[in-house]
């Protein structure tokens, strides 16, 4: 065995390769350490082996026990050591005992998607373990898994979850039909994997769901979406999703109804706000003063009166300080986060208006896009409406208020374009079929 | 190359589409038009414009006042560009004040110039200045925080809410000097130091002025035409010193018009409201002697007044329109009433209800 | 799906407004409008009815599909042919009309083509998708707008400045004979159930409309509302000097507390989306029209990505517009638009007869004989 492996693996430096004697008979045990528990090999096999050794009993365990399995195609015992198995030949047999190394062994804290008084656990970047988490939540019978691997050199695997009462075939036969089109060397984030495989690398918006909290993932089984869990990944993903499921937070649903129905409207008024404020601003100073009160219109006016640039250059300045702005916190370590918002935000603002280079009115402007921007609750879905304010601004710089309400138009009308695996993305009224199906689901189950 | 093309391209677009920044508008906040006597140029156009600043204080609303003589309003405007470094904008202008001269002497046709302007606005509150409109547009009111919003806060009852301002908007300016059957009427406004007085108001036909109401007349024609409350009733107290004031807190109207040959308008008026001043222990009295009593001393003043508009031929109620509304009239019909208008009768009924004394017995 | 089918007949409702067909009504005030429009409620109500209950026996199937399987192929495609000229020539009016609005009241120093090229391209993008993204994309618009509707029409009847005497001077002109011109302006407001000639293709089988009676209900609440308001406003006789008489209308009314004060703002932004709605669907049914002219074309409601030919067909819609606009002016539009509005009257009608034959010719079981006519394909 140790020769064949040799030859494929060609010896490399961090490969621990053993012929072991216990003084009656002889093993072949191969692994490597770094990606095996060196603790449950010890306990698995070599305390067995060496001084409890009992032929018959090294025997059964070997057969019997779940932790090994016979390995019997030497073509794949490359994959199953760098998978952190340890292989060990025994009177002529290969055995694969899994042996792997768990970095995570309990669940993390919730980071991206934070929630007051909902569950705290969030997935890991261990698949088992991920696992675990959502069987929990999801234990039901109807839970259906798929495995499979994905990457040429990364060998990712990939669970597929659905309920299998309440899944919607054929987004699940396309997910199918696309992951099998997928050709990848490296599989490294669930996001990667979600851009590939929608399809979607130029769409505007994200058509599938990347989450990092198992009863979002439970919820979305549950109304008949199919979940993705990557190895190595904190992130799942799940499809086919909806406009609306990105303005959903899980809190809205721990909280009293109308509570919940509060915060998501507030939600739906931050996104409009942030795509169309520094837009509306443009309309309101360049094209039609006439549009809002006359009190307004003579606030901008006089606060504009320093400014040297047009309003959209104005703009354009403070767009660009607020997205540098939170690039940098996003990037810089946590602690230096700070003092770069204190800097950047307050120092850099109060500034910049007293210099006059943009107008007080702008700087609120340009907060409010940002803080409203925050309230989106899923990060890829508040990247689209990041970018999606500067077609409104271009629209606005030439054309005005119109501009701005069709640039509206048209977006409305490319969300209702979009599929997310042949489900509308932006439709009224299918949350109610949804959950019909969901209801239907529980009766027959 | 191609790059060079489309900033070519994005700027040629730019320059075609007016764009114009708010710091280079100059904001008209009150349009005044004056009668000059030269029949060359009859107009005198002076606007009242806007210096904003970013701070806002009391009092600290600064304007700058342009005026300039022309044929026709359209060619003083744009003459009056030329005064100035910005762009005018009209889009703010919300009072928009007339000479009494111009009245006398003009024609209201001219006026055509504002129904016409995109930039107008239809809610725009039009007004007589006494004894001219550039004398008014030169008050500065110390209180005004906005340039050109004391004129504003007055006519539009989001300020003020005083019974004897009549407040006509652009767009009923309009309808009332095309309607049959209905005639425009404007307020006047006066100058007394550095405030406005509003206090009165004036009866046009559909081209000259016709009759100016005293503040009380004004305050009753209000009160019937416009349904305004926050008014008052007023008569002296029987046998005391003092005076009895209602204050009306709803106020209803209703015209009947009589199909007879020469017709009989009938003016049901009924007012709520409460006693606000009156000599003490008003409580013991009967309050239906005095309802009874204010009732019947609004009825004669409100006949007299009517007659008196009747009398100088003018129909700002809209007793024509009412008239063919009722009966479902045609142009025939209207000739019959503009013969017969001169001596219709007049009848009001006052329906006086006093809610309670106050907070005070 | 029943709710699909209002939101045609809301929005082509409240679309009037954009075609002047308040401003042509309002000329003959003192004549024939308002018999006219009581005329248009029989006649409208009747043939949206016929229509309607004659498509609900084709389930699935858009006019093109029924009546290629029912006519010779020569009659059908000349029926189409007619109804597509009609349904672009309405895009392409109402593009221009919502051009001129837009550029007077929003940007009156933009060039027109300049402002056109926008307006065009966004109802080329909607009008190219396929037909399930344009419902889709109706029902959104619809509950956008809905609350701008609400406002303006709260404002309207409250507002303290309505002249109601006004209304009732023009309202006794009832006893005048209605003109052919009037009937035809005003049944333009129920014509929203045309629409179901293609979208029936996405109705299921069993699909019956329900409520039926909404029909002329809603049509004749959008039918006084448009045309007695602006009445109310401006007198009897003022009123006919505005040609654009529901945008000074609005700009007459103003609310206090409002976000926006000048009413006009929210009537603009309301037709704005109204009429990209209304150039979207015209287009896209003109689209689909030309489309299924083919005699082997299948059906789809669902494309996805967008087919190149929906863009070339669209795309040709808009520079159509753009000839239209170098033509017209102010009257010339008018004129073109009661050209248009009695072509379409006629045409609505010859639609309600032919479908009400080819109702009875399926009852009886006849259908065309697969030799006798160019093809036999008419959609597997």
């Amino acid at each position: 065995m140790l020769d064949r492996i040799k030859s494929i693996l060609k010896d490399p430096a961090d490969l621990t390769m053993e012929t072991m004697d216990n003084g009656y008979t002889r093993m072949e045990l191969c692994f490597f350490p770094s990606m095996c528990d060196l603790k449950e090999i010890k306990d698995g096999i070599l305390i067995p082996f060496s001084y409890r050794f009992d032929p018959d009993e090294f025997r059964r365990m070997l057969n019997s026990d779940l932790c090994f399995i016979e390995a019997g195609k030497p073509e794949e015992w490359g994959n199953m050591l760098l998978k952190g198995c340890a292989l060990l030949e025994y009177e002529g047999k290969v055995f694969c005992y899994a042996a792997i190394r768990k970095m995570q062994d309990k669940p993390a804290d919730t980071e991206v998607e934070a929630s007051l008084q909902g569950p705290q656990s969030a997935f890991t970047e261990d698949l088992d373990l991920n696992t675990y988490l959502l069987r929990l939540r999801y234990n039901s019978p109807t839970l259906q898994a798929e495995k499979l691997e994905k990457g040429e050199l990364s060998n990712t695997r990939i669970m597929i979850f659905y309920d299998r009462n309440l899944v919607d075939e054929p987004s699940l036969e396309e997910l199918r039909k696309k992951l099998k089109n997928i050709e990848m060397k490296l599989v490294q984030a669930s996001g990667q994997l979600g851009m590939y495989m929608g399809g979607s690398r130029f769409s505007m918006f994200p058509i599938t769901l990347k989450t990092e909290r198992p009863d979002r993932i439970a919820q979305l089984i549950q109304r008949g979406k199919v979940a993705l869990l990557v190895d190595g990944s904190r992130f799942a993903i799940a499809l086919p999703v909806r406009f609306f499921d990105f303005m959903h937070a899980m809190d809205d649903d721990y909280e009293p109804f109308w509570m919940g129905r509060l915060i998501i409207a507030f939600r739906y008024i931050g996104m409009l706000l942030s795509m169309t404020l520094p837009s509306l601003y443009i309309s309101i100073s360049s094209y039609n003063p006439e549009f809002f009160r006359v009190q307004l219109a003579f606030s901008v006016d006089g606060s504009r009166a320093a400014v040297p640039y047009p309003s959209f250059i104005e703009v354009f300045i403070m767009l660009f300080m607020i997205e540098a702005l939170i690039e940098a916190s996003i990037r810089l370590p946590r602690f230096v986060g700070s003092t770069a918002a204190t800097v950047g935000g307050l120092i850099l603002g109060q500034a910049a208006q007293q210099a006059g280079l943009v107008s007080s009115i702008m700087i609120i402007v340009t907060s409010v896009v940002a803080i409203s921007n925050f309230v989106i609750p899923n990060s890829s879905f508040s990247y689209s409406i990041r970018a999606m304010k500067y077609i409104f601004v271009v629209a606005s710089i030439f054309y005005g208020m119109v501009g701005v309400i069709i640039t509206m138009f048209l977006v409305v009308v490319y969300l209702c374009n979009l599929r997310s695996f042949g489900q509308p993305y932006l439709s009224l009224f299918k949350q109610g079929e949804e959950q019909r199906r969901a209801r239907r689901g529980a009766e027959s189950s | 190359m191609r790059k060079i093309g489309l900033l070519i391209a994005i700027f040629a677009l730019l320059s075609g589409c007016g764009i114009k920044d708010i710091d280079k508008r100059f904001f008209v906040v009150t349009t005044g038009i004056d009668w000059t006597g030269n029949p060359e140029k009859p107009y005198r156009v002076s606007l009242r414009l806007a210096i904003t600043s970013s701070k806002l204080e009391s009092g600290s609303s600064k304007t700058e006042i342009i005026s300039t003589d022309a044929a026709s309003l359209a060619e003083g405007v744009r003459h009056l560009k030329s005064y100035v470094d910005k762009e005018l904008d009209f889009g703010h202008c919300r009072t928009f004040i007339m000479g009494k001269q111009l009245l006398e002497h003009g024609n209201l046709n001219a006026m055509s110039w504002f129904a016409r302007r995109r930039d107008i606005q239809r809610v725009a509150n039009f007004a007589v200045g006494e004894p001219d409109a550039l004398s008014i547009l030169r008050v500065q009111p110390i209180s005004e925080r906005y340039p050109g919003n004391a004129l504003f806060l007055t006519f539009n009852r989001e300020g003020t809410e005083s019974p004897y301002i009549v407040s006509i908007p652009l767009f009923d300016f309009t309808r009332r000097h095309f309607e049959m059957g209905l005639d425009p009427v404007l307020p006047i406004i006066r100058t007394a130091e550095s405030t406005y007085i509003v206090d009165r108001v004036l009866l046009l036909d559909k081209n000259n002025m016709r009759l100016a109401l005293d503040p009380a007349e004004t305050q009753l024609y209000n009160m019937t035409a416009n349904r305004i409350d926050k008014s008052e009733l007023v008569m002296p107290a029987r046998g005391r010193d003092g005076r009895i004031v209602m204050t009306v807190s709803q106020i209803r109207t209703k015209i009947r018009i009589s199909h007879a040959e020469v017709p009989q308008i009938t003016m049901t008026v009924k007012l709520r409201g409460m006693l606000e001043e009156s000599p003490p222990n008003q409580l013991g009295e009967n309050w239906k002697e005095i309802e009874r009593q204010l009732g019947q001393q609004f009825s004669d003043r409100m006949e007299a007044l009517l007659e008196k508009i009747r009398d100088a031929g003018v129909d700002p109620y809209g007793f024509g329109l009412h008239y063919l509304a009722t009966y479902f009239g045609g142009k025939e019909d209207f000739k019959h009433w503009q013969s017969v208008y001169p001596n219709v009768k007049f009848k009001v009924v006052a329906e006086v209800k006093v809610t309670g004394p106050g907070v005070v017995r | 799906m029943n709710r699909y089918f209002y939101y045609h007949i809301f929005y082509v409702g409240m679309m009037n407004i954009m075609l002047f067909i308040p401003h042509i009504l309002i000329q003959e005030r003192f004549g024939g409008a308002v018999s006219g429009l009581l005329t248009a409620m029989a006649v409208g109500t009747a043939l949206s009815w016929i229509t309607t209950s004659c498509f609900e026996r084709f389930p699935g199937m858009g006019a093109p599909e029924i009546m290629k399987k029912y006519l010779p192929y020569w009659m059908a495609s000349v029926v189409l042919s007619a109804s597509t000229a009609i349904l672009i020539s309405g895009g392409v009016l109402a593009l221009y009309s919502f051009t001129r609005t837009m550029s007077i009241f929003f940007n009156p120093d933009m060039n027109d083509y300049v402002f056109l090229a926008l307006v065009a391209f966004a109802s080329v993008c909607a009008g190219s998708r396929s037909s399930r993204s344009v419902q889709f994309t109706l029902e959104i618009l619809i509950v956008v707008i809905s609350p701008l509707a609400f406002i303006l029409l709260y404002k309207s009847l409250t507002d303290s400045s309505v002249n109601w005497d006004a209304m009732r001077v023009v309202a006794g002109y009832v006893r005048k004979r209605p003109t052919f011109e009037s009937v035809a302006a005003a049944t333009f407001l129920y014509s929203g159930h045309m629409n179901i000639a293609l979208f029936n293709r996405l109705h299921p089988k069993g699909f019956k409309i329900r409520h039926k009676w909404l029909i002329p209900l809603i049509c004749c609440f959008f039918a006084f509302f448009s045309f007695f308001i602006p009445i109310g406003f401006h007198g009897t006789m003022a009123v006919d000097q505005y040609v654009f008489l529901w945008s000074v209308t609005s700009d007459s009314m103003q609310m206090q507390y409002g976000f926006v004060q000048r009413v006009l703002f929210t009537f603009l932004i309301l037709f704005c989306v109204l009429s990209l709605m209304f150039t979207m669907i015209t287009f896209h049914g003109a689209m689909e029209f030309i489309k299924s002219l083919r005699p082997r074309h299948l059906p789809q409601t669902e494309q996805w990505p967008v087919p190149k030919i929906n863009w070339i067909l669209c795309g040709l819609f808009g520079i159509l517009s753009f000839f239209y606009t170098a033509w017209a002016n102010e009257y010339r539009n008018q004129w073109a638009v009661m050209v248009w509005l009695e072509c379409r009257f006629i045409m609505e009608i010859l639609t309600a007869l032919i479908m009400l034959t080819l109702v009875l010719a399926a009852r009886k079981g006849w259908r065309r004989n697969a030799s006798s006519g160019g093809s036999a394909a008419w959609g597997k």
